[in-house]
């Protein structure tokens, strides 16, 4: 019984802990399922509202990052609130975010097709448009300037070649951009390339609106179209880079020459292949003595074309110059200096060099010239020293500027100090010369015997159907040599050595075979040789001073294409 | 001894003194006249007659240096060959005498000139055979040193034709300030377009269901081609504190794009304003409503603009729009920045209508401006300057004397709004140029 009683007090205990519990879990349900149906938490709302107005604000001041992050805490805490979705995708646009704001303008869209914001939202949708066409032209503007900056790059470097290639890409790109085609013009101008040049100027000045830049470069295409004259009509000084009229003999400003363009015979010795010179000289017994081949004088071809003016060849023989140590006064050459205070000092006048000093030698040569017309300098005198040889030359010309005669006058310091004087005469056919007759000679003085002693030569030019020079021949036409009286105690036994037939007044014989000997130097026999290198106009080829025993010289000549 | 060859040498030794007391120069130069020539007088010992010889066509020396050198050098020579005579007990032999390097003023010609040289040569070889009679050899050291001769300058006897140099090619002076930058990139302008988009008002209750729209994002954008924008959006009940919070009032027109490139000039519907509400109009809120008028046809530009196919025309355009939209925002800085009562924000409010608009455009930035900012065809949207004041427009609007029309002036306006974004101090002289304008 107290058993049955225990079970049934402890189920009685049970139900009432049931019906506590209830009591006890009900109103928690009742509480559950209040909280249910209760507006958002005060928090929640909060945190939007304050988050709504911190975008604001944050955008009010430009600060869009920090406004879209506002923004997207409101979004988090209220999705998809189309307000918020539609400030999201501005303050985005702002900051520039231009895709996450379409993200968001598309996502409006989608939710909300006929929205308050919906006209707002077009318009942000057009400035998308906008702003994504804007990024595309500042894109290409990127690579453009890209471009652009590539090719001053490479002009910098001196690339001019592929700055070039660079210029014209951009032209083709932008092709009402002036400043592309200006670089180029600029480029091909540093290039030498003149006539181009000129033609892309050209250009730009349609392209450029500015009126006054336009005039600037008018003035440039002026300039370089007289360049451009220039390099038809102008030859440069292959020593100085003197600008001179194409035709002139001299450079008249440090008296280099002679670059006569127009003659055939300084036409004869061109690098190009085919072309060739040689050079046989003979005995007077008629034995053939040597073979020389001469040297070609004129890379392209020409003298004119060799010499022809362009800036760029001007400046590249200045510039070489300079790196010798010469000095310029503008295009003017002014002399020579070292470290070591040596110095060669050219005496320019207000037309051409009037002098030459040297502070090391002392050396002074002087030049006289007249005027010839067309800005050709013609030489009246010059001194001129050659292999240490100094010699005194004077020239004149005929009526139509030609050298008709030159005289040249030397004391022979390399064998027995005779005062030397020799002439040569130049003949002409029409334009072209046919020969030059050259005789020279001198007087010794009375403690030698007075010897006496003359000789002639003959140079003849033969030319092809072209009128090209094909052979060029010297000949020594006659050679003399007597004593008037008998040289004076040993001088007499050294005479009697050089000659050992010598008579008084009685020319010395075969003096065409051994040369004109003067005196010894020991074993050395000093001589008086046909020496026509002051006689360096008339000829490249055949401006040497003649062995002894030397008295024919034949120069051939090949030329590209010629049998 | 022979009277005759007695009477020769009481000569030659009465003339030998007389040479030796010669002064050896030439007469002086004029004073103040530069010396070009050097050279020195050299009375040469003939040891056959036992005279002296004074020779003056030496040669000529470019410096007084050169020449000292060169007489040291002779003078040096002959005491070699005095030396070798004396040795020889040849006591007769007398020294040459040499004057001083001075100016060469001697005027010899040609013919003088060789006289002296033959007699120089003479004595030269005269003495030569004296020395060769003592059994010295042609070679020998007293023989060679009759023959002294000044050295040559090696560069004066160069070759007359000489090759052109190696380095033909100039190494070309390349600076890349000879070039011409680009002006097809302007990088004064902005990277971005000014948006002009307010942000729209947001309360905290306002919270509808989303619903996910039928249309898709394209077909939900307005199609400002062929009709006229929809009215404006509701204003939320519950505007923040802010001004700009405000969402702006829609235009009150909006040109129309015609097909293709036209555009309308006609816009519609006109807002019909009250002045009561205009005095209640902040300057925010006329700038806003301004601005988005404004915008509104720039938009319809750009529309339009899309049907041009020419690719450089439509950069232009767009060039051109991005260079309005910059003055629309300038615009509403300068309304926003001079308040209600200035001029410009009055005009601003005034602007209720397209004429008005264009009335107060015109006023600003000059009359012919107008076709250009209410283009009849999109291309007629690009504004062209004259190039000086496009180049300094910020110096023509600054400029009082007097150079630059009014009209000028006004454009140069324009492209300072187009092109900057002025700081507030520029905003504030900016507001004066324009009350000016509009005075």
């Amino acid at each position: 019984m107290k058993a049955e009683g225990r079970r049934q007090k402890a189920e009685v205990r049970t139900n009432w802990l049931r019906v506590i519990s209830y009591f006890c879990l009900l109103p928690s349900a009742f509480c559950l399922h209040l909280s249910a149906q209760e507006p958002p938490t005060p928090t929640a709302n909060e945190e939007f509202q304050r988050s709504v107005f911190f975008g604001k604000k944050f955008a009010d001041l430009g600060e869009y990052a920090s406004a879209y992050e506002q923004f997207a805490k409101a979004d988090a805490a209220k999705p998809d609130q189309p307000a918020v979705l539609y400030n999201m995708a501005v303050v985005l646009a702002r900051a520039g975010r231009y895709s996450e704001a379409q993200v968001k303008v598309d996502r409006y869209l989608q939710f909300f097709a006929s929205g308050a914001e919906k006209s707002l939202v077009a318009k942000l949708q057009l400035e998308l448009e906008f702003q994504r066409e804007l990024q595309k032209m500042r894109q290409a503007d990127q690579e453009y300037a890209d471009l652009f900056n590539r090719a001053k790059f490479l002009y910098g470097r001196g690339e001019l070649a592929n700055a070039l290639q660079l210029f014209q890409q951009a032209e083709r790109q932008r092709g009402n951009d002036p400043a592309a085609v200006y670089n180029q013009a600029v480029v091909l101008e540093k290039q030498g390339e003149v006539a181009k040049a000129v033609e892309r100027y050209r250009r730009y000045a349609e392209l450029e609106p500015d009126v006054e830049k336009k005039s600037s470069v008018d003035q440039r295409v002026f300039a370089l179209q007289r360049e451009l004259e220039e390099m038809r009509t102008k030859i440069v000084c292959s020593f100085c880079g003197h600008k001179l009229p194409a035709g002139t003999t001299w450079c008249h400003r440090c008296w280099h020459g002679p670059y006569l363009t127009k003659s055939a015979v300084w036409n004869t010795r061109a690098c190009v292949d085919g072309a060739n010179a040689t050079r046989a000289t003979y005995f007077a017994d008629a034995r053939f003595n040597k073979n020389d081949v001469l040297p070609c004088l004129f890379k392209d071809g020409t003298v004119l074309d060799t010499l022809r003016y362009t800036p760029a060849r001007q400046r590249g023989i200045q510039d070489a110059r300079k790196a010798e140590g010469w000095t310029y006064a503008g295009e003017v050459i002014q002399g020579w200096g070292d470290r070591q205070g040596n110095q060669i000092r050219y005496v320019q006048g207000s037309d051409y060099l009037e002098r030459a000093t040297s502070n090391m030698g002392g050396e002074v040569l002087a030049y006289g010239a007249h005027d010839g017309g067309g800005g050709v300098w013609l030489l009246d005198r010059e001194d001129l020293v050659v292999d240490a040889q100094r010699y005194t030359n004077r020239y004149t010309y005929d009526a139509a500027e030609r050298i008709a005669r030159q005289q040249s006058d030397y004391q022979n310091t390399a064998a027995c100090n005779h005062l030397i004087s020799a002439t040569a005469d130049y003949a002409y056919d029409k334009d072209t010369l046919v020969a030059v007759n050259v005789k020279g000679g001198y007087e010794g003085v009375m403690a030698e015997g007075s010897p006496k002693t003359e000789w002639q030569a003959a140079v003849a030019y033969t030319y092809d159907e072209h009128g090209r020079v094909v052979k060029e021949e010297l000949a020594v036409t006659s050679f003399a040599k007597t004593y008037a009286r008998k040289p004076h105690g040993k001088l007499r036994d050294e005479v009697n050595r050089l000659y050992p037939g010598m008579r008084v007044n009685r020319p010395i014989e075969n003096i065409q075979r051994g040369g004109d000997v003067c005196a010894t130097a020991g074993n050395t026999l000093l001589s008086n040789s046909i020496d026509l290198r002051p006689f360096y106009v008339f000829s490249p080829n055949l401006a040497i001073a003649l062995q002894n025993g030397v008295t024919r010289a034949v120069v051939s000549f090949a030329y590209p294409g010629a049998p | 001894m022979h009277p005759s060859r007695f009477l020769l040498a009481a000569f030659c030794l009465a003339a030998a003194p007389l040479a030796a007391q010669q002064p050896l120069v030439c007469p002086a130069p004029g004073a103040g006249r530069a010396c070009d020539v050097y050279h020195f007088h050299q009375a040469m010992y003939r040891p056959d007659t036992k005279q002296f010889s004074e020779i003056s066509a030496t040669t000529q020396f470019a410096t007084q240096a050169s020449c000292e050198r060169a007489r040291e050098v002779r003078v040096a020579a002959n005491a070699k060959t005095v030396e070798y005579f004396t040795r020889v007990k040849q006591q007769q032999y007398a020294t040459d005498r040499f004057g001083p390097c001075h100016c060469d003023m001697t005027a010899m010609t040609d013919a003088q000139r060789a006289v002296q040289l033959r007699t120089a040569e003479e004595i030269r070889l005269r003495v030569r055979e004296r020395l060769l009679d003592h059994r010295l050899t042609s070679d020998s050291e007293y023989v060679r040193a009759l023959d002294v001769d000044p050295p040559v300058t090696p560069l004066l006897g160069a070759p007359r034709l000489v090759p052109l140099p190696q380095s033909a090619a100039p190494a070309v002076a390349t600076v890349a300030d000879d070039l011409k930058p680009t002006r097809s990139i302007d990088t004064s302008k902005p990277a971005v377009a000014a948006l002009d988009l307010p942000l729209v008002e947001i309360t905290a209750d306002a919270t509808p269901a989303p619903v996910q729209s039928n249309g898709t994002p394209a077909e939900a954008t307005v199609d400002v081609g062929s009709t006229p924008a929809p009215p404006p959006a509701e204003l939320p009940a519950e505007p923040l504190a802010e001004p700009l919070a405000e969402p702006p009032a829609e235009p009150p027109a909006e040109p129309i794009v015609e097909p293709e490139t036209r555009v309308s000039a006609e816009p519609v519907p006109e807002p019909a304003p009250g002045p009561s509400e205009e005095e209640l109009l902040s300057a925010q809120e006329t700038a806003e409503r301004f601005i988005s008028y404004e915008t509104q046809r720039i938009q319809n530009v750009l529309r339009a603009a899309n049907a041009i196919a020419d690719e450089s025309v439509t950069s232009r355009i767009f060039e051109a729009c991005q260079q309005r939209v910059n003055v629309l925002s300038n615009l509403r800085l300068l309304i926003e920045g001079s308040g209600m009562r200035s001029r410009l924000a009055a005009a601003a409010g005034d602007a209720i209508d397209e004429s008005r608009h264009l009335a107060l455009i015109a006023k600003l930035f000059g009359d012919d401006i107008t076709p250009h900012w209410a283009p009849q065809d999109a291309k007629d949207v690009i504004v062209d300057a004259d190039p000086e004041i496009a180049s300094e427009p910020d110096q023509v609007l600054r400029d009082t004397s007097g150079k630059y029309t009014t009209q000028e002036k006004k454009r140069a306006l324009y492209l300072v709004l187009a092109r900057t974004q002025p700081t507030e101090e520029q905003r504030l002289w900016l507001s004066t140029v324009v009350e000016g304008f509009l005075r």
